[in-house]
């Protein structure tokens, strides 16, 4: 059960404003990535994230925490974009240079050869992209508590230290809920690759601690 | 796996490919502040009206709550206070009354009219002469001269004084009926008997028919059929026989509830007045009691002695009625002599009419 998106939903419901602006925070720039890497448009994404939030905060008495809040927000945005494109009639777009890799098991091959950081070649840059795609993808599945000490520690390279200020929190906090963090995207990593049954090739992201 | 692409090493010191794919893939791209201000009020405004409709529904219910209990809680002081000022249990009915009797509800005020109820707290009080037929339940209850009871609550009745008979009916029943006198509380199985009550004297009662039950000062005392029992005192009593055709019992048939002889066989008139008058029904020759039984009763007897109505009916028989041998009554056909005397009664009904 997940009990604090089932308190954020109870206080949502209740009308308290501090959730909604956290509601909003939190989940929407993550459901509306998860939108704009199908529908490759910035506009059309709004429109379809609009909607599809408008419902889900319509059905929140619906929600009994069985599956996360994010999990549930993108179930309800796959129908909305579904409702969509069937209104429109248009097929989702092939984009360039960013695939929707939860719908496309191709991308996996992608992650064969993630290139070094010297290599600029333009095919090279493509599967960056690509990686990025699926990383950031992992990141707005995590609680957003745990992508966001991730990207302190490893985008930011702050130390331990910083990031107990900017968080509020001690640094033996911080070291916990890093472990935390790694554990998690691992697991979510681990989650999304069987999704990639298609593909023998397994991300190149391990098990533990190296 | 080798990609090309070193994997950073944390403040614990393990190198993690999560911090290598982390730092290559950059930061997250965010919406633009325009386009997530546009979608925040949009969505804001859904928020509000839902949570307000939430609110509202909250609200509503809770006013029916609150209502519904406001209404339990009329519908219980209506209830109670209709309990309150419902009339008392009954516990007995007046089914008639002769010379002075004065019965006191518990509310106040005579209630003297036969038929009428009543309830518990009622005191009946008869004067030189006076008698009252009542019926508790499947109980007739008979109240001589100079008696007073007070109906305590069903089944139970106080007796301060007087004269009281008890008819439970011929089929025996366990404790219908209690009467507390100063002398002990008698209990019945299935009897007729009657009590007499003199306070600070004695009781004395005695039983026709089945047993009673006399508790007093911590013991039981029985009394069965043809016994009488006279108490003064824990340590005087006193047994001695009473026939069921005493002297004792003739106050009892001088004021009885009528019966309705209209389409009542012959044979169910005389058994109850053999039962009213404490004697045994012998029939001479079995073809009498059976012609008894065809012979069919017409008219009434209402306001007749047993006696009288017996007189009344067997006129008008070819029928005659014995009664010189104590306790008995025998049942015979008349002589032809006899019966042409009749005249023209029909051989198969009877016809009493009430003396005025």
């Amino acid at each position: 059960m997940h009990e604090e998106d089932r308190q954020l939903v109870t206080k949502l419901l209740a009308g308290e404003e501090a959730s909604f602006r956290l509601f909003f925070q939190d989940y929407f720039p993550r459901i509306f990535r998860f939108i704009l890497r199908r529908v490759g448009d910035e506009e059309a994404a709004r429109d379809i994230v609009q909607a599809a939030l408008g419902k889900g905060v319509q059905k929140l008495e619906l929600y009994r925490g069985e599956a996360s809040l994010f999990t549930w927000l993108c179930q309800i945005a796959r129908h909305e974009l579904a409702d969509s494109m069937a209104r429109t009639a248009r097929q989702l777009p092939i984009l360039r240079g960013v695939v929707a890799w939860e719908d496309d098991p191709q991308v996996r091959a992608s992650l064969e050869s993630i290139p070094s950081d010297g290599d600029a070649e333009p095919e090279a840059v493509r599967q960056r992209e690509e990686l990025a795609v699926i990383v950031h993808a992992a990141l707005d599945y995590l609680p957003q508590r745990y992508a966001r000490v991730l990207e302190l520690k490893y985008l930011e390279d702050l130390p331990v230290e910083t990031i107990a200020e900017r968080l509020g929190v001690t640094a033996i906090t911080v070291q916990s809920l890093l472990a935390r963090a790694r554990s998690a995207f691992r697991e979510v990593c681990g989650t999304l690759q069987q999704d990639f049954t298609e593909s023998s090739r397994p991300l190149p992201i391990g098990t533990g601690d190296r | 796996m080798t990609t090309g692409i070193r994997g950073k090493r944390d403040d614990t010191g393990a190198t993690d490919e999560v911090a290598r794919l982390v730092g290559i893939a950059g930061a997250r791209s965010a919406p633009s502040v325009a386009l997530q201000d546009s979608v925040r009020i949009a969505l804001e405004h859904e928020w509000r009206a839902v949570s307000g409709r939430r609110k509202m529904l909250r609200r509503r219910h809770w006013l029916v709550a609150s209502l519904t209990l406001l209404a339990i809680i009329g519908l219980g002081w209506v209830t109670l206070r209709q309990a309150s000022e419902s009339p008392p249990l009954t516990v007995a009915m007046i089914v008639g009354t002769r010379g002075p009797v004065q019965v006191t509800a518990a509310a106040g005020g005579a209630l003297i009219v036969a038929g009428d109820a009543l309830a518990a707290g009622a005191r009946i009080e008869t004067g030189p002469g006076g008698a009252a037929l009542l019926s508790a339940g499947p109980v007739g209850v008979r109240v001589g001269p100079n008696t007073v009871l007070e109906f305590q609550r069903p089944g139970h009745i106080r007796m301060l004084r007087g004269l009281l008979y008890v008819d439970s009916g011929e089929t025996p029943r366990l404790d219908t009926l209690l009467v507390a006198t100063p002398f002990g509380n008698l209990t019945h199985a299935g009897t007729q008997y009657q009590v007499a009550v003199e306070p600070g004297r004695f009781l004395f009662m005695s039983v026709r028919e089945g047993r009673v039950l006399l508790q007093d000062y911590g013991r039981t005392l029985t009394i069965a059929r043809g016994e009488g029992l006279r108490v003064a005192g824990i340590n005087h009593i006193t047994r001695v026989a009473v026939a069921s055709y005493d002297a004792r019992w003739q106050w009892v048939s001088d004021f009885v509830p009528a019966f309705s002889i209209e389409g009542q066989s012959l044979s169910v008139f005389l058994a109850w007045f053999a039962r009213e008058t404490g004697r045994t029904l012998v029939y001479v020759a079995p073809t009498t009691h059976s012609d008894t039984d065809r012979t069919t009763m017409n008219g009434s007897a209402a306001g007749l002695t047993p006696a009288q109505a017996l007189d009344a009916v067997l006129a008008t028989t070819r029928f005659r009625c014995d009664l010189s041998v104590p306790g008995e009554m025998r049942v015979s056909v008349r002589a032809s002599a006899d019966v042409s005397m009749i005249g023209n009664a029909a051989p198969h009904s009877a016809t009493a009419a009430p003396a005025h």
